[in-house]
């Protein structure tokens, strides 16, 4: 810790839907990355490449949305927190 | 086995076309990652504190697979441009055979197999068997490497398939060549690395690996083009800052007119990139300093049967780029057109700091300073050239052909010929002393270039004194083409020991118009040995 704590909730909750706007990106893979040649060996290689790479490219996005999701859970537990703090405070009087 | 009904029906533009879709994907996963990392930096101003720092580094972190994914897509492209190209002579190849099919006799059924042309009466039935075997065999090498393609990049296709699977991993490389070592060094300490090794290396130091020679060039191309958006983004906040803090007014304007030039270049290198037409270019080096360098190559040089490196002269920079890719472009369309059957690369060098004007035309230094670099470019194409040798050229413009005689001439130039184009002198008296037999050094000068009037200062006094002197009531006072020119004597003449090929009249810049004969013996003097005979 070095003692410099802020938090401003709505700011992380910014940067988790601009996290949930790259992964929305990364997820809506072109259609065009094939070649529909069945007679040729690359053609079913070029199908498999696409294959994983969409798998891989999901992957990747539901990484990212789990981070911007963890930033979201950031934010409400520090509001949570924050409002305990408040309850406990005013109990005390 | 490719058949021959397959071979007719095949598309290349289709596979090019796919490719492209890859390259744009590679873009646009790019930006995602450059998104990423702004993300990165703004959550602290939100969040400050240990979790804050930690959060940072988590989203950074995120970029990594993005921007090997990346690499894997530009490398795609790659694959699969190379499949058209080779697609494209295979059906070339195959062309030919059918067109010389009914001249000769023969018949070639729907299965490619051929026959003499019974139809016909009267004709010489042994010739004709032999012509049915020679258009048959055409069409078993054009089918055949078809085939070896079609194998070839499946192989390749399917490696990155397997990368993906495994999320591109990545490791730092266990060891690296020395500060300073050969290309073939550096080809050599590539080739030991991993494939993990070698990603590792592309997505954390590409302005290391991507200048690198004796990288292969499929490497360099996929560094350099994932830094283009980064240095354009650099020079237009560059730009603005410079607009805003700059005084005196004139030196904002400068400064600004600099930048604006160099984006406007690094713009026209990126349509080049993304051109669906054309031989593929492949980015070798790209420097956005000063008036701006670029290597670029049309065709990927390490696969080339040829390779044609052409060097501009004076006010070539990046910010003028546009003159110099149209010419690259336009010797690597006439090659494809003189010899389709032939792979050939074409580059264009503009990684010295060429003269901007007359006054700094005028002196040689820079010409010699690019030598060493000049000549390690060339070594580095020997170095990662796969499979035998290609046939390398290099073709020196104006003081271009000084920067390519005074290389020759000191450090050596790795090149099979020599072309010196609208020279003003390359530095050496006789084409014997530029490091290779005479016979292959060529040189063209067209009648109404006027490089071919620039005589020393000192010269003109006996010049008008043997005019005055051959005829004292009428002397002859024209200006005439002069055997010595600035930088030594005009090795269009023919005393000067090169092979001389005629230029249509066009001036300094005429040569690379698309009528000038000039343009196909450029080619012809690429394409080798084969093709050289028919220069005129």
């Amino acid at each position: 810790m070095d003692g410099d704590l802020r938090v401003d909730p709505g700011l992380l909750r910014d940067r988790a839907t601009e996290l949930d706007l790259v992964a929305r990106a990364l997820a809506c893979g072109p259609d065009d990355l094939c070649v529909p040649a069945p007679d040729w060996a690359a053609g079913a290689s070029l199908a498999g490449l696409a294959g994983e790479v969409s798998s891989a490219l999901g992957a990747a996005a539901a990484r990212v949305a789990h981070s911007g999701g963890l930033l979201r859970d950031a934010a409400r537990s520090y509001e949570e927190a924050d409002l305990r703090a408040a309850i406990r405070l005013h109990r005390v009087g | 086995m490719v058949t021959y009904a397959q071979l007719w029906r095949a598309d290349p533009a289709r596979w090019r076309a796919a490719g492209a879709a890859w390259a744009r994907l590679a873009a646009d996963v790019g930006r995602r990652a450059a998104e990423l990392g702004a993300v990165a930096g703004r959550v602290s101003d939100g969040w400050r504190g240990a979790a804050g720092s930690a959060a940072g580094g988590h989203v950074r972190a995120l970029r990594a697979p993005l921007v090997a994914a990346r690499l894997a897509f530009v490398e795609t492209d790659q694959v699969l441009a190379g499949f058209a190209s080779a697609l494209t002579r295979a059906r070339g190849m195959l062309a030919a055979a059918v067109a010389g099919a009914a001249p000769a006799h023969v018949e070639i059924d729907r299965m490619g197999r051929t026959a003499p042309d019974v139809s016909v009466t009267g004709i010489d039935r042994v010739a004709a068997l032999h012509a049915a075997d020679r258009v048959g065999t055409e069409i078993v090498v054009a089918l055949a490497a078809a085939t070896n393609a079609d194998r070839e990049t499946a192989a390749a296709l399917d490696r990155l398939a397997a990368a993906a699977g495994a999320g591109w991993p990545t490791a730092p490389p266990r060891h690296r060549p020395a500060a300073g070592a050969s290309p073939r060094s550096v080809r050599e300490w590539w080739a030991g690395l991993t494939s993990a090794e070698r990603r590792w290396l592309l997505v954390h130091e590409p302005l290391h690996v991507g200048r690198l020679d004796g990288v292969p060039v499929a490497a360099r191309d996929q560094a350099n083009r994932a830094l283009l958006a980064g240095w354009r983004a650099d020079l237009v906040r560059e730009r603005a800052e410079a607009v805003r803090t700059a005084m005196p007014r004139h030196a904002a304007v400068s400064a600004s007119l600099r930048l604006v030039g160099l984006i406007s270049g690094i713009d026209a290198v990126d349509a080049r990139l993304s051109a669906e037409t054309g031989e593929r270019a492949y980015l070798l080096s790209l420097v956005p300093e000063g008036d701006g360098r670029v290597v670029l190559a049309l065709g990927d040089p390490d696969r080339a049967d040829n390779v044609l490196a052409y060097v501009p002269g004076m006010t070539a920079d990046l910010t003028a780029v546009r003159d110099d890719l149209a010419r690259t472009e336009a010797m690597s369309a006439r090659a494809a057109t003189v010899d389709p059957a032939q792979r050939t690369s074409t580059v264009l060098w503009l990684d010295y700091d060429a003269p901007s004007h007359l006054g700094e035309a005028v002196f040689a230094t820079r010409a010699h300073d690019a030598g060493p670099g000049l000549h390690r470019f060339a070594e580095g194409l020997r170095a990662t050239h796969e499979g035998p040798p290609a046939h390398q050229t290099v073709l020196g413009l104006s003081y271009g052909s000084l920067t390519v005689g005074a290389t020759a001439s000191s450090t050596g130039l790795s090149a099979d010929n020599l072309i010196f184009v609208g020279s003003p002198g390359v530095g050496v008296d006789h084409a014997s002393a530029l490091g290779l037999p005479a016979s292959r050094v060529w040189s063209t000068t067209a009648a109404d270039d006027p490089i071919a009037y620039l005589a020393p200062g000192w010269q003109e006094p006996f010049n008008r004194l043997g005019a005055e002197l051959a005829n004292p009531f009428r002397p002859d006072l024209r200006p005439h083409p002069n055997e010595d020119l600035w930088f030594g004597p005009n090795p269009s003449n023919p005393d000067f020991g090169a092979q001389v090929f005629t230029s249509d009249p066009g001036g300094h810049s005429g040569y690379w118009r698309a009528d000038n004969d000039a343009l196909t013996d450029i080619a012809r003097i690429a394409l080798g040995p084969e093709h050289q005979s028919q220069v005129e």
